[in-house]
């Protein structure tokens, strides 16, 4: 492995309700697996319930941590999927 | 002068001479060279009488001598040779001693003289007798030396007087030499001058000539007044002569001896000399030019690579020509040519299987290269078949796709008219979440701080192409009532200090009880966060104690709201109607939003065609992305550099990531405040 690899860098992920998770993670880890412990931590089977923002951008779960440019102490938001076209009322 | 070296000479070589005349001599020792050979027998004997006088070393010594001389002298025996020295000798040239006198040996010998003892030459110098012819030649200096070293002596020939009258001659000699020198060396310095000073004349000539060559000046006489007598007198026009005449029409004063130089130039200056350099300078070789380089291939190419990932930190960034989709067409204008593209292009690969998560197959799915729409990047084409399709509910990405690119018509637009702001679907759950904080802590204000994202979102953080708060009129917040699956849109008016409520579907008791829930909340914490960002006193524009709506409220007092009557309502889908499902909420949401950008806030309810808008959307859209895509282009704001901070402080630099592989760590660099 490169030299880089030893380095590690320390994400913070916030949920709405303003409770923060912390990750150390590679610079070479994909995105999808911190969403994915993530989640599990929070007891959602499905990472995919959860949007993440970084600064109003919404980071795609393919790529790694480097590629997005994501530093040491970084916020990442973590918001509920929102969906809805108006009602099924007689259900 | 041969003479007076000589005399200067001879003290020094007199001795050397003198020691090995066996391999080279002067002609003036020729003689005693022979006569040494001879008598080799009477220097032994003439030897013995000094010998006799001296002291006891120097007795030692000439016995030393008289041993070595004894080698030499052909075995001839003599009795006050010391034996020790005798032996040595005899030892040393045993085979030599034996054998008949040899004129090879004899030469040996004398060498070995040499080496041994030093004395060997006074002994030769004993019996020199100088001829007449060889004393003339001598030095006279060498004579007295000669019989001072000597004891016996070699008489000297001349008197006292001969000598000094030859030396006198001499002297007199010497004298003329001298003059006749200094007279030569005179003539040729005369000459150098001469010859130099012909050169600089003969280089100013060609200067003034190439002048003249270029412009015809009609000063030539003021410049040449030497030159042109010198033609009138002269027919020469050699540097020689040249140099005469100027003797002549020198200044009066000086001698005529005395060769013209440059000052007597009296047109030619300094700054003439500074002038002529380019002239002079024509002879040296021009500088090398430098290689002009081209650019590789992956510089010119048109093509950018996108910054997440690639290495393109020395392009520059080209930008599209279209700022958002809204700009091609005005109002609600749109084509009928594009909408059926588009709808042609998103129909003609959908699969008729029914129940299927994704309209497509995941291989029709699959959009490659991903569309990029700013904070979406698109990669299923299933995002725009949501879009089109009648009966599917718009997800949040839609809503805040189409609130990112009104906001950008705003921030892009001259209009001055109404400015307003959007925010995106986050926004209400981050108030939602303050909200939750602040009851908890007991209405404790220092849960709601301006670093809060909220807070962020009103100071014109925390959003792309985000606008501050206090810049604008009108506030457009779609709100998605997550209870009843329902999206609503809120319009916060600033002067009116007022809530206004959009909904596409009113009437159920239920529904609305949900909808004034999360609309009062937004109005109960707007004004807190305004307090606490200081948000009043940023409006220099708005007198606040002049405004009605203003007038008798304290700042921490919840907003008024509005449900707007009369406007557009949903229709149950074609094919649910059974079920009466209502899945355009998202769309009227959007439109609602697109016209109070246009100013209209009194919504018709009439001539509302979801259909129709549906396709507007995703045409506008993805003909948007594709043109962005065949220019290879990006947004200003999209670049990941550009975005504005998280903690509110200005906006960073983002290093760009140059090697993915290798899993390099951006270097730290200190933060760049713009």
């Amino acid at each position: 492995m490169a030299e880089g690899s030893t380095k590690f860098i320390k994400l913070k992920i916030k949920a709405q309700d303003d409770t923060i998770l912390h990750f150390k993670v590679n610079p070479s880890t994909i995105m999808k697996d911190i969403f994915m412990s993530y989640s599990s931590k929070k007891q959602m089977m499905n990472y995919k319930i959860f949007r993440f923002f970084f600064d109003g951008k919404r980071l795609s779960p393919k790529k790694t941590v480097n590629e997005l440019g994501l530093k040491n102490g970084d916020e990442i938001d973590a918001m509920i999927h929102q969906d809805g076209g108006g009602s099924a009322c007689n259900y | 002068m041969k003479r007076y070296l000589k005399s200067n000479l001879s003290p020094r070589k007199s001795p050397r001479f003198s020691n090995n005349h066996g391999l080279s001599q002067p002609p003036s020792f020729n003689l005693i060279s022979q006569s040494l050979e001879n008598d080799c027998l009477e220097n032994n004997e003439s030897e013995n009488v000094p010998i006799q006088i001296s002291s006891t070393k120097q007795q030692e010594k000439k016995r030393k001598c008289s041993s070595v001389v004894y080698t030499c002298s052909d075995d001839s025996d003599s009795d006050f040779v010391p034996e020790s020295s005798y032996i040595k000798d005899k030892n040393y040239m045993k085979g030599e001693t034996s054998r008949a006198p040899n004129p090879k040996i004899k030469v040996r010998a004398k060498k070995f003289n040499f080496r041994s003892g030093k004395v060997v030459p006074k002994i030769k110098f004993s019996n020199i007798v100088l001829t007449d012819v060889e004393l003339a030649d001598m030095d006279p200096s060498i004579m007295p030396e000669s019989t001072n070293n000597q004891d016996e002596g070699v008489k000297m020939v001349l008197t006292d007087e001969e000598r000094y009258l030859r030396l006198k001659n001499e002297i007199v000699n010497v004298r003329e030499d001298l003059k006749d020198l200094r007279t030569k060396v005179d003539d040729h310095i005369k000459d150098l001058k001469a010859y130099i000073d012909d050169s600089m004349k003969l280089l100013i000539e060609e200067f003034r000539s190439s002048k003249q060559k270029s412009s015809e000046t009609p000063t030539h006489e003021k410049f040449f007044p030497v030159q042109v007598a010198s033609e009138n007198e002269v027919d020469d026009s050699s540097g020689m002569n040249l140099s005469d005449t100027v003797s002549k029409y020198d200044v009066p004063g000086t001698s005529s001896t005395k060769t013209p130089t440059l000052d007597d130039f009296p047109p030619f200056t300094d700054t003439q000399m500074v002038a002529l350099d380019p002239i002079l300078n024509e002879t040296v070789t021009p500088q090398l030019q430098m290689r002009i380089k081209n650019s590789g291939k992956y510089d010119t190419s048109p093509y950018v690579q996108l910054p997440e990932g690639g290495n393109s930190c020395e392009k520059r960034m080209i930008f599209s020509n279209a700022k958002h989709p809204f700009e091609k067409f005005k109002g609600f204008d749109c084509s009928a040519d594009l909408i059926n593209k588009f709808v042609d292009w998103v129909y003609q690969n959908v699969s008729q299987r029914r129940n299927r998560k994704s309209a497509y197959t995941a291989v029709y799915d699959k959009l490659k290269p991903e569309l990029d729409l700013g904070i979406v990047k698109v990669k299923k084409m299933d995002w725009f078949h949501i879009m089109v399709h009648d009966g599917r509910p718009w997800e949040d990405e839609h809503v805040d796709v189409i609130m990112y690119y009104l906001r950008k018509k705003d921030k892009h637009s001259t209009n001055i008219r109404t400015r307003y702001v959007t925010t995106d679907s986050v926004f209400m759950s981050w108030l939602l979440g303050a909200e939750i904080l602040w009851e908890e802590s007991n209405c404790d204000m220092s849960s709601i701080s301006p670093n809060h994202c909220v807070g962020q979102y009103m100071r014109g953080y925390n959003l792309i192409a985000n606008i501050p708060w206090d810049r604008v009129d009108n506030i457009i917040i779609p709100v998605n009532v997550s209870e009843c699956f329902h999206w609503i849109l809120v319009v916060f008016r600033i002067k009116h200090r007022c809530l206004y409520v959009y909904d596409s579907k009113m009437g159920d008791e239920n529904h609305t009880k949900m909808v004034k829930q999360s609309v009062e909340s937004i109005a109960r914490m707007i004004p807190l966060f305004f307090s606490s960002i200081g948000y009043y006193g940023k409006r220099s524009d708005i007198q606040w104690h002049m405004e009605p709506a203003y007038f008798d409220k304290s700042e921490m007092e919840p907003l008024e709201y509005k449900m707007q009557r009369n406007i557009p309502q949903q229709h149950p889908d074609s094919n649910f109607k059974i079920f009466n499902v209502f899945s355009d909420s998202g769309l009227y949401a959007c439109v609602f939003a697109e016209l109070i950008t246009h100013g209209v806030f009194e919504i018709p309810s009439q001539c509302f065609m979801p259909k129709l808008h549906r396709k507007r959307y995703g045409a506008l859209l993805w003909e948007y992305a594709t043109s962005k895509l065949s220019q290879g282009a990006i947004s200003e704001g999209e670049v990941s550099g550009k975005f504005a901070s998280k903690l509110g402080e200005p906006s960073i630099n983002r290093d760009i990531v140059r090697d993915c592989q290798k899993f390099q760590m951006p270097n730290p660099t200190p933060r760049v405040y713009k």
